[in-house]
């Protein structure tokens, strides 16, 4: 074999190893980079390779002439100038370059998640995961979501699952319970988990996602609640309870202020009768020993007797309006009553008059205070009038009227106050009996 | 000339016996017996009076302090003493906040209410040290701090701790950990039993506001 034909033989061998780790490379690249790059990897892939076989070819048609004898082209002769070395260490390089670039992708690329390693991974997540389109192809289920779906529908409904399908009724399996629809549906499955399930659009422009080109996306999560629901329902039994025994306490409270009073009165009788027991004893000294001091010992029994006298008178507590009648005959102001008021509107009733006799007093000097009742405790009409001076100006509304409007008010109630041609102040209902005849 | 004296009280019990000492005393002259703090200042519009007994508590919703500090407005000149059997530390300081002259609490034996009358009417201003001190469960009622008692007098009416925190403006937590403080002093088993004994005592009483 001669110099020219093994010169060529290496040659070709380098030239088909460069043309090997090109293709390689340009596969490795290409499966690697984004659409931007492909293009130009590509382009910079094939001009390597063509410029490397290019060398090769005529560093063999070079060696190839060493031994023929033929007339060289100008280029020829340039290349027959030169030094071949320089060619093979140029390839050389452009091999390793290339060879290096290779495993510098190849490194990318295996940390890079593949379908299957993404899918891997989102299978062992303990939520639900679907990606679809937003007419409800899948693009992306994990397997949390499909035992879900097939839980919740019954079959695999892998082809058409939407989460509003959850709202009919005639889709969910026995047994399936929607507790909650508002954000997102709140789900009992079969197996006594809870599932919160919420469905988010994903718009176009932040679609990561290279492997459809659908113009918009859903995203369709499920998380598991059922220690959270668990627990919302063991605090709903408890604070139920908390509220009920508030409610008690509160009754206790009420039923208290009457069991104290008793107790007080107990406790007031027993001081009493042990001061008739001590009367008695002193009584009896003094009786037998004449031991003591008869005088005092007469205003003791007079005290004591008085006492007990007391005791037999026993005094019911009046009403409230009975307590402001006799306040009010205490100042000279008889109160005329026409109608009955409620007993639900009394107290509320009381506070109206309190203030209206007071003003009688202070700035009518009136000795009447007229009050009227129409209705019942729904719908009803009160107003109270009074005697004496008429206002001079137009009252204004200060201290108890301003404090009277504000309790009248939190009652959902309606307050007027007329000044003249005399003082009439009204409280009334929202609905008259017109609005009761027509409805 | 003899003090006028009013006489304010729920019990017909109390105010019969107040209205014998008033009647027995020399110095004192009784112009009004009335069973409801509500309605006295109606009856001062027209009436002279330089003294009243009025107690605290009323079984219609008014209380005695909220009365004494509206006649103290129109009337500064009336002396007024309140009474009460509660041994509720705060009525003192709402006492003394509303003007009320002098504070006598009827369980106590240190001086009779003709005393305290005639110390008010020479312009003392008459008030026990403390409330009488109650056992409540382990603990004394002195025990309490004023901000458990604060707590402890929103509960007996019922509240639940998010309503007492919104009433205090203090956490949720913090109310938590002063009923955990007051059940650990007073030994009882949960917030509903302190409560109550609290409330039956008189140690911890929540007044409303008149209308």
């Amino acid at each position: 074999m001669t110099i020219g034909a093994l010169s060529f033989g290496g040659l070709s061998a380098l030239g088909i190893i460069f043309f090997l780790l090109s293709g390689v490379s340009l596969m490795e690249c290409v499966r690697a980079v984004n659409e931007k790059m492909k293009a130009g990897l590509i382009a910079v892939m094939i001009l390597v390779f063509i410029i490397s076989e290019g060398i090769v070819l005529f560093l063999g048609t070079f060696c190839i002439h060493i031994d023929a004898d033929v007339e060289y082209n100008n280029m020829q002769l340039l290349f027959l100038k030169s030094n071949v070395l320089v060619y093979i260490i140029v390839l050389l390089i452009i091999a390793a370059i290339e060879i290096y670039t290779w495993r510098r992708v190849s490194r990318e690329i295996r940390k890079r998640p593949t379908p299957s390693s993404l899918q891997e991974g989102l299978d062992q997540l303990p939520d639900g995961l679907l990606l679809c389109t937003d007419e409800g192809m899948p693009l992306l289920v994990n397997r949390k979501m499909q035992d879900i779906m097939f839980n919740i529908f019954g079959e695999d409904s892998y082809g058409r699952v939407n989460a509003h399908m959850i709202n009919e009724d005639n889709l969910l399996q026995r047994g399936i319970k929607v507790i909650d629809n508002e954000s997102g549906y709140v789900i009992i499955l079969g197996d006594k988990t809870v599932w919160n399930i919420k469905e988010f659009d994903m718009p176009s422009e932040k679609n990561a996602f290279v492997f459809h080109r659908s113009a918009g996306m859903k995203e369709v999560l499920a998380f598991d609640v059922t220690e959270l629901y668990e627990k919302r329902k063991e605090l709903e039994v408890r604070n139920e309870h908390l509220v009920k025994i508030n409610s008690q306490i509160r009754e206790y409270g009420k039923m208290l202020d009457e069991s104290i009073r008793e107790q007080e009165m107990l406790a007031a009788k027993v001081r009493l009768h042990d001061d008739v027991g001590r009367c008695l004893l002193a009584l009896r000294a003094y009786l037998s020993n004449d031991n003591g001091d008869r005088k005092k010992l007469v205003e003791l029994w007079k005290t004591t007797v008085s006492i007990l006298k007391m005791e037999s008178e026993r005094i019911e507590s009046d009403n409230r309006m009975t307590i402001l009648d006799k306040a009010a005959a205490a100042v000279g102001v008889s109160i005329i009553y026409d109608g009955d008021i409620p007993k639900e509107l009394e107290n509320l009733c009381a506070t109206a008059i309190h203030e209206c006799l007071t003003n009688t007093v202070k700035h009518a000097d009136g000795s009447k205070l007229f009050v009227l009742f129409d209705g019942d405790k729904d719908c009803f009409t009160f107003e109270i009038t009074n005697d004496g001076k008429v206002p001079d100006v137009e009252i204004k509304e200060t201290g108890g009227l301003h404090n009277l409007r504000r309790v009248v008010e939190n009652e959902a109630l309606i307050m007027e106050i007329e000044s003249l041609p005399r003082f009439v102040l009204r409280i009334k209902s929202g609905e008259t009996i017109l609005d009761r005849m027509y409805t | 000339m003899k003090t006028k004296v009013m006489i304010v009280d729920d019990q017909s019990i109390s105010r019969q016996l107040f209205e014998l000492y008033v009647k027995n005393s020399e110095s004192y002259e009784l112009t009004f017996s009335i069973e409801s703090a509500g309605v006295a200042d109606v009856y001062l519009l027209r009436n002279h009076v330089d003294l009243i007994l009025m107690d605290i508590l009323m079984n219609d919703g008014s209380n005695g302090i909220d009365a004494a500090a509206r006649i103290k407005k129109e009337y500064p000149e009336i002396k007024i003493i309140a009474v009460t059997s509660m041994p509720e530390q705060s009525f003192m300081e709402q006492a003394r906040r509303a003007g009320i002259d002098s504070f006598w609490f009827k369980e106590t034996e240190e001086q009779s209410i003709i005393e305290v009358m005639d110390r008010t009417m020479n312009g003392e201003s008459v008030y026990p040290d403390n409330a009488p001190f109650v056992r409540l469960g382990n603990a004394d009622s002195s025990e309490l701090t004023d901000r458990e008692l604060e707590v402890l007098r929103i509960i007996t009416t019922g509240a639940s701790n998010t309503a007492v925190a919104e009433e205090l403006g203090i956490s949720e937590h913090t109310v938590k950990t002063h009923v955990r403080s007051m059940l650990t002093k007073t030994g009882f088993a949960n917030r509903t039993e302190l409560a109550i004994k609290a409330r039956a005592l008189g140690v911890a009483i929540k007044l409303g506001g008149e209308e």
